[in-house]
């Protein structure tokens, strides 16, 4: 009997407990996870101690496609690839307009102009006396490669990682990994190897085109590797290596290029098959980064590439940085170049950046910082909230959140917002050397041709195109009017005040001293005078024009039409959109069956009025040309081509800046575009970034940058401290619901 | 079932061969190789010079279809097609467009990140979908279950993009419990999965909870609950034990299919949490126009289907004795 009656007694008890059990079940998770917040809450995005150290972390939204010096293209790219590799000249970072200074070599190079007799021509000769144009290029002595595996040599002074196999490089994952790196001294055969390589037709530089065009010989050079490539491929195919997926590589340094000739281990000569000023630009640009030989060997080794380590993702240069993680699609970071040559911070700026403390590192070694952190955000709201955390140092404005951080000040001028001005946050500005224009198709009858008629319609159309209220209303003010085609900051630029005005389209308006557009009766008079009264054609029927674009379905697009439907209807002029996707609008544009054309884009390569007066040269027409010129409006003027042509190999003085003047005022007349607007950038910085200057030509200036990293970490903790009140009882209550849900299945279970 | 089996597997080549045509078509009749240079290269280094540069470092100079100026099998190899799209059957997806990078290298890196947010999500969503839909099926017809159908009508008429906005505002900058976004190996990898984790999770149960409810109230009308309930058994018993026994049947069935998918990653979760994965790397190829890797993509995607659906029929056979293949 006792033994029937001790489980039907221990089931009972258990069936009295269980419920006490059930009820905590739910409880435990909840505990669980109030524990692990408690000790492990953080919305730290980067490694433990890594912001206490000097550290600069920034982002970028756009995939890196290639950091290879002869093929990156991109902004964004030159932001980390320029801070790398260096060039033989470089921009001063605070000097204003844009000031070129030596980087690697020693000194401005002086052009030589040499006649057609071989003799030296003096002075500054028309360029059809002159044969070729050569600089000589002296380097600095003394420059050393960041450490690389690609230097490091045997004891017998071959390379030691010229043979690599797979299991040599197992566990490598980075250059950083190989456990010998070495380093040489910067030689002028490696510019060589650098102009050579851009000539190979499988890198498909993007500027090839542009510097064959004035540097002797690239053709030739071009041809001849693709001649030897052909053989050499062949050899390989033969010898079972796969081609496409180890390229071969021919020995650059063999080759004659007439361009570039290496005088000795410390001078070169760039030779121009015509007189060119603008070259020196040229040489400030990372294609014509030095590119060592031995790193070039290395990458191509079949088990280095099988690794994933190539030149375009470690490129090897002399700059202040080098690359110590590249994960494109996730972050890259840079570390101190140990063998960097520790330059001086420039000692030379104006009163104003003394006063924003600009000048307070004057003649200190740089760089400041050791490590750089860029992390791929693809998204902007993100980012910004990163940056408001204070885990990014520097951020733009997303447009959603500008009004959250600047506000109108009572002058009618942009400013930050309270918020962000007790935040420390500091707003850098600065007018973008770009150009965005509403262009008319120069070869269409009816807005095209150079008729008094027809310029006065453009000009009506012009001065009805207020794009002072598209600035307002479409970029936040984040833009200046243009009123010529080059952008402030580049010579030639207008000038601010009456002067700097297009009176064809503007006038000076003395109480804001400012510009504004004429009135739109001025506009209406003009269209009188082009045969368009009130907007009616000389066949009775309205003024029709049609808007050629590829924005379709784009909701910004069609905010901007209806405004430009508007600014039209002003004049009753009617616009008719003809949307096609971007390769049919591209194919229209090269045959120039388009009519008008909205906010066309163009961004100087160089700080020099050439780069922007060259869009209306003739022989650039893009028609004209089968699609090789940027004249994408087909504008032809014998006058401004005379003037262009002079200008074009001009050296920078008085003379010439009076024939930019002239070319400028040539264009203003024949309005081949409504001049629209300078983009105008605003920066956001941590109060713990210091000598932070936006400068639109150069990347590469990093090394300028300083980081008050005690700050910044008070600043990080003060801001995101975990708010865990608000878990805890939510998680009380989900507790007790499941709790409660439980228990009462189990009573009904039960009955 | 050795017979079904091969003749599924030999459905899947034919298919594959029309996956593999039809996108190649799509791609390269809508946007020819010239389109895809000028898109590269940009308005301002596009001049036809660059353009056939640009063609000829990717192989893309070649004739479509025919090399006529070839011979003998040179003739069908030294082609586009052949290079670019037929070349992807024996597993060569070639190099990105605009990175030159190998896309197979890049595939294989990038599938472990996606699968560390894609397989909790999964495993989350099925945990969760299937103890809520057997809580309200027990509580069937009751305020409750009306609240909870409720609930999941909302979250479905939700857009996940609004849950990741809502998330990364409220956990993220308002509790500052998680980062925003990021990803970093390791032990540390923890802090950045949780956030797209839980998003994904309440992103999916809103539809997963009203499919199971739908599958376990056909069950619970069955004779053998009937009977287990007349025998005594407790509701939770019959449901836990026998009703989810038998509702797992087509759930089980659906999920190789769905395994096979999350390699694919979550193209939305991925692009707002920077997470490396594959989804966004679809993502930037898309928004690149980098069509080596989209057609890449599309082919890899298509592979992957149509082995889950294979698997998915052998897994009909597998669980349930009833399915006769043969």
């Amino acid at each position: 009997m006792s033994s029937q009656q001790a489980p039907s007694q221990s089931a009972s008890r258990n069936q009295r407990r269980r419920p006490w059990l059930l009820i905590a079940l739910p409880s435990l998770p909840a505990m669980l996870i109030a524990v692990v917040l408690t000790f492990t809450a953080t919305n730290d995005p980067w490694p433990a101690g890594m912001a206490a150290e000097e550290t600069f972390f920034t982002s970028y939204s756009s995939s890196i496609k290639s950091l290879d010096p002869a093929v990156s293209y991109y902004v964004h790219e030159g932001e980390i690839l320029d801070s790398i590799v260096e060039m033989p000249l470089s921009y001063h970072y605070l000097r204003r307009p844009y000031e070129l200074c030596p980087m690697l070599a020693g000194a401005l190079p002086v052009p030589r102009c040499i006649g057609h007799d071989g003799a030296i021509l003096s002075g500054d000769p028309p360029p059809e006396q002159v044969a070729r144009v050569e600089y000589d290029i002296e380097l600095k002595r003394g420059i050393r490669y960041q450490p690389h595996p690609c230097f490091a040599k045997n004891s017998d002074g071959t390379p030691r990682y010229r043979q690599l196999s797979a299991r040599d490089l197992k566990g490598i994952r980075r250059i950083g990994d190989f456990p010998a790196q070495d380093s040489r001294e910067l030689h002028a055969e490696d510019f060589k190897v650098a102009l050579v390589r851009l000539c190979d037709v499988r890198l498909a530089s993007p500027v090839y085109s542009t510097l064959k065009s004035f540097i002797l010989g690239m053709d030739e050079c071009s041809a001849h590797i693709k001649n030897d490539l052909a053989v050499l491929e062949a050899e390989a195919s033969r010898a079972g290596r796969d081609i496409g997926m180890y390229p071969v590589l021919p020995d650059y340094r063999r080759y004659d290029l007439a361009g570039l000739q290496v005088i000795d281990q410390y001078r070169f000569r760039l030779v121009l098959s015509r007189k060119y000023p603008q070259a020196v630009y040229w040489l400030a640009m990372h294609f014509f980064a030095p590119m060592p030989w031995e790193a070039l060997a290395f990458y191509q080794q079949p088990a280095v590439i099988d690794a994933r380590l190539d030149i375009k993702n470690w490129p090897v240069g002399t700059g202040a940085y080098m690359m110590a993680e590249c994960a494109p699609a996730d972050h890259i970071t840079l570390v101190k170049n140990p063998n960097f040559r520790h330059e001086p911070y420039p000692n030379d700026g104006s009163d104003e950046q003394r006063r924003n403390g600009l000048l307070d590192d004057a003649g200190k070694t740089t760089p400041f910082i050791k490590r750089v952190v860029f992390q791929f955000e693809r998204e902007a709201i993100p980012t910004w909230i990163k940056f408001l955390q204070g885990y990014y140092d520097n951020s733009g404005i997303p447009n959603d959140m500008f009004d959250a951080a600047v506000a109108m000040n009572p002058n009618g001028e942009l400013s930050l917002s309270q918020d962000m001005i007790q935040r420390g946050i500091r707003l850098n500005t600065g007018v973008a050397p770009t150009i965005f224009y509403f262009g008319f198709n120069m070869l269409d009858p009816v807005v095209g041709g150079n008729s008094p008629n027809q310029k006065k319609l453009r000009q009506a159309i012009s001065i009805a195109l207020d794009y002072q209220e598209f600035i307002d209303i479409f970029l936040n003010g984040r833009g200046v009017v243009a009123q010529s085609l080059i952008p402030p900051g580049i010579t030639g630029a207008p000038a601010d005040g009456p002067s700097g005005v297009n009176p064809f389209v503007d006038t000076w308006n003395e109480r804001h001293q400012a510009p504004q557009r004429r009135p739109i009766d001025d506009a209406r008079k003009l269209l009188a005078e082009a045969g368009y009264p009130n907007g009616i054609g000389p066949d009775g029927a309205p003024l029709t024009l049609y808007l050629d674009h590829a924005n379709a379905g784009q909701s910004a697009f069609k905010a901007q039409f209806q405004w430009l439907s508007r600014r039209f209807e002003l004049l009753g002029i009617r616009i008719q959109e003809r949307p096609s996707d971007l390769n049919r609008w591209r194919d229209k544009v090269n045959t120039g069956n388009w009519q008008i054309i909205f906010n066309k884009g163009w961004l100087a390569d160089y700080p020099d009025p050439e780069n922007f007066l060259f869009l209306f040269y003739s022989g650039n027409g893009v028609v004209s040309s089968g699609g090789r010129g940027a004249n994408y409006v087909n504008y032809s003027s014998e006058a401004f081509d005379k003037v262009f042509k002079q200008l074009e190999s001009m050296a920078d003085g008085p003379e010439r800046l009076a024939l930019i003047q002239q070319a400028i005022r040539i264009l203003q007349e024949d309005a081949p575009c409504c001049w629209g607007f300078h983009p105008k950038n605003f920066i956001l910085t941590h109060a713990w970034l210091h000598n932070y200057q936006p400068h639109e030509m150069g990347k590469t200036f990093l090394k300028y940058r300083r980081v008050d990293a005690t700050l910044r970490r008070q600043c990080q903790r003060a801001w995101n401290r975990p708010r865990l009140a608000g878990i805890y009882a939510v998680l009380a209550l989900v507790a007790a619901s499941a709790s409660a849900m439980i228990v009462r299945i189990y009573r009904e279970d039960q009955s | 079932m050795t017979a079904y089996l091969l003749r599924r597997i030999l459905y899947v080549i034919p298919t594959l061969i029309g996956v593999n045509v039809l996108v190649f078509l799509l791609f390269f009749l809508v946007n020819t190789p010239d389109d895809m240079a000028r898109q590269a290269l940009g308005d301002k280094a596009a001049t036809p010079e660059q353009v056939q540069r640009w063609k000829e470092a990717r192989g893309y100079h070649r004739p479509l279809f025919i090399n006529t100026s070839a011979s003998g099998f040179a003739r069908f190899s030294d082609t586009i097609f052949y290079q670019k799209s037929a070349a992807m059957f024996w597993g060569n997806f070639g190099r990105s467009d605009m990175t030159l990078e190998p896309i197979g290298a890049e595939i294989r890196h990038r599938i472990a990140p996606s699968l560390c947010i894609t397989v909790p999500i999964f495993a989350g969503s099925l945990f969760v979908n299937i103890l809520v839909a057997m809580l309200v099926t027990a509580r069937r017809g009751r305020p409750i279950d009306f609240a909870v159908q409720l609930l999941c009508v909302i979250t479905m008429s939700i857009s996940t993009l609004i849950y990741i906005i809502a998330g990364q505002f409220l956990f993220a900058k308002i509790l500052r419990l998680v980062p925003v976004s990021g990803f970093l190996p390791g032990r540390n990898m923890l802090k950045f999965l949780v956030l797209p984790i839980v998003v994904g999770i309440i992103g999916n149960i809103g539809g997963g909870i009203r499919l199971y409810r739908t599958l376990f109230l056909e069950e619970i009308n069955r004779d053998y609950v009937r009977t287990a309930r007349a025998k005594g058994l407790p509701e939770s018993r019959v449901l836990f034990l026998h009703v989810l026994k038998n509702a797992l049947i087509p759930i089980l069935t659906n999920v190789p299919i769905q395994l096979l998918m999350l390699i694919m990653g979550n193209m939305l979760l991925e692009n707002f949490f920077s997470i490396p994965g594959l989804g966004g790397y679809t993502i930037m190829a898309i928004n690149t126009q980098d069509f080596a890797v989209v057609r890449a993509m599309v082919f890899l995607g298509s592979v992957l289907y149509l082995c889950g659906l294979v698997l998915t029929d052998i897994c009909y056979a597998v669980v349930d004795p009833r399915v006769r293949l043969e």
